[in-house]
């Protein structure tokens, strides 16, 4: 049932332009980042760690919890408008396959996202001279990237799923980031979901040991309350179609 | 007047205030926090210190914060074919004008109780040298003025299309490009419509390398760069109208 739920989630995605937003945006920070990178190289001494610094730091906090809000508020977007919720909840699937199947969507777009700053990382690297090997942390730095912006995912879709609307979910997002930012500054980072994507990139410090049972337990903790928040809202609310 | 009190009428129960609000309580975070960091010595130059981070804090949210209300004012046409109905009892240039006036107030008010309450926390810290009224009240017109600017593009694209999610994604790459355009040259700046928070800036920084030490003076904008802004207020607010103008509905 979940495959095919999931099937359709894609379906719904086809031919859909906000692929193009995470093809395109991932692009400038980037650039922007190489760029403040070379200008800066007498600061800026770690190669590798330093140009990881610049491409992610910004943008793991306060640019891709926003992307990743913009998605989650487009796939309900799909569901509140048209009288689709009445399609939705009278087809023979269980709300919480409706849910874990869009999650695993983002889980999806997520991973790409994660994979498609890699390349451009590398890339960069290569134009701007960098001649020292790979940091072997990159897969590392990528993947929890890429599971932190699952958890972002889950909460964004719950909230996305409770306003209908699009704006809201997206300001909230940025602002998360904001608040993400100093709890990490403060060491917290594992206790707040918009914190895990930045955390988990070890955008702040790309030396740093990665705290990971309290990582992972900050992932599932907040995957767990949104999936669960979610399915109860999906499951109690009766459907608004205006 | 009346399209601009019925403008207020539709966006009564949108929450426009609520996301002012969570504007307003980010910035506030983003500053408080900033504060606990700081030794005694760092806040002699208190007012200078609260101007320099706002233009910062302006840069990453409000291109988002206008893009929100923009998009809050603007998707109420697009639900139920509004502008079919509108556009039989009003011209498409004055509703796109009625608009456009809307967002100027919340706006204008968003800067003014940032101002208020960020004054009153400059009082509160006893910031040395009194409050700087003339700088407060130039810098609350410099964002209000970037604002618009800003205003003026995601106004357009809320109205061109109906999918919110241009706009936004719009938005968000405006606060990255925002942000990032402060680690670059002027004429990069200049570039970037989102640029103009941290261009437009009353306050510098000067960061001695060798005693590690920060060191913040006034300013005031080059008059190039108001010139700029205006132009880009201008190209955004034509090119805005006329595809709002010329739209079949």
């Amino acid at each position: 049932m979940l495959l095919r739920a999931i099937k359709a989630e894609v379906l719904k995605c086809c031919r859909a332009p906000v692929w193009l937003a995470f093809l395109v945006l991932p692009v400038f920070p980037a650039v922007l980042g190489t760029f403040n990178y070379l200008g800066n190289l007498e600061v800026l001494e770690d190669q590798w760690y330093s140009l990881w610094s610049q491409h992610t730091l910004f943008s793991s906090m306060f640019f891709l919890p926003a992307l990743f809000g913009v998605f989650c508020a487009w796939q309900w977007r799909l569901e509140h408008t048209d009288h689709n919720w009445n399609a939705a909840l009278t087809a023979p699937v269980p709300v919480g396959t409706l849910y874990l199947a869009k999650l695993a969507v983002d889980a999806v777009v997520s991973l790409l996202a994660m994979a498609f700053i890699g390349v451009l990382f590398v890339l960069s690297g290569k134009v701007a001279g960098i001649t020292a090997p790979l940091p072997p942390e990159l897969p590392r730095w990528l993947l929890f990237g890429a599971l932190g912006g699952v958890v972002v995912c889950a909460v964004q879709l719950f909230f996305s799923l409770a306003i209908r609307a699009f704006a809201p979910p997206v300001a909230m997002a940025l602002v998360g980031g904001v608040f993400g930012l100093m709890v990490t500054s403060q060491g917290w980072g594992a206790a707040f979901p918009y914190s895990l994507l930045a955390l988990g990139m070890a955008a702040n410090n790309p030396r740093m040991e990665l705290p990971l049972p309290a990582f992972l337990a900050g992932c599932a903790v907040y995957l767990v309350l949104a999936a669960a928040l979610s399915i109860r809202w999906l499951s109690r609310r009766d459907v608004s179609t205006a | 007047m009346k399209l601009l009190r019925l403008e207020f009428y539709k966006c009564r129960r949108r929450r426009i205030t609520l996301i002012c609000a969570g504007i307003l309580a980010a910035q506030l975070l983003w500053f408080g926090a900033y504060l606990t960091r700081q030794d005694p010595e760092d806040l002699a130059q208190g007012w200078m210190l609260m101007l320099y981070n706002l233009a910062l804090v302006d840069a990453i949210l409000l291109p988002v914060g206008t893009a929100a209300v923009a998009s809050r004012n603007c998707e109420i046409e697009h639900k139920g074919a509004a502008l079919k109905l509108l556009e039989t009892a009003i011209t498409p240039g004055r509703l796109y004008g009625a608009k456009l006036a809307w967002g100027a107030l919340v706006l204008l008010a968003l800067v003014a109780v940032r101002t208020i309450l960020f004054t009153a926390l400059g009082v509160w810290m006893d910031f040395p040298g009194g409050v700087p009224w003339g700088r407060m009240g130039v810098f609350t017109l410099i964002s209000w003025a970037v604002s618009m600017m800003l205003y003026a593009l995601q106004q357009g694209l809320s109205l061109r299309f109906a999918n919110q999610a241009v706009a936004l994604v719009c938005g968000i790459f405006g606060s990255f490009v925002g942000l990032m355009s402060m680690l670059f040259p002027v004429w990069v700046q200049r570039c970037a419509p989102w640029g103009y928070y941290g261009l437009l800036s009353l306050t510098r920084m000067n960061w001695d390398e060798a005693t590690r030490i920060t060191d913040f003076y006034w300013r005031w904008p080059e008059p190039v760069d108001v010139v700029l802004l205006c132009l880009w207020a201008a190209v955004f607010l034509t090119v805005g109208r006329t595809l709002f103008v010329r739209k079949e509905v």
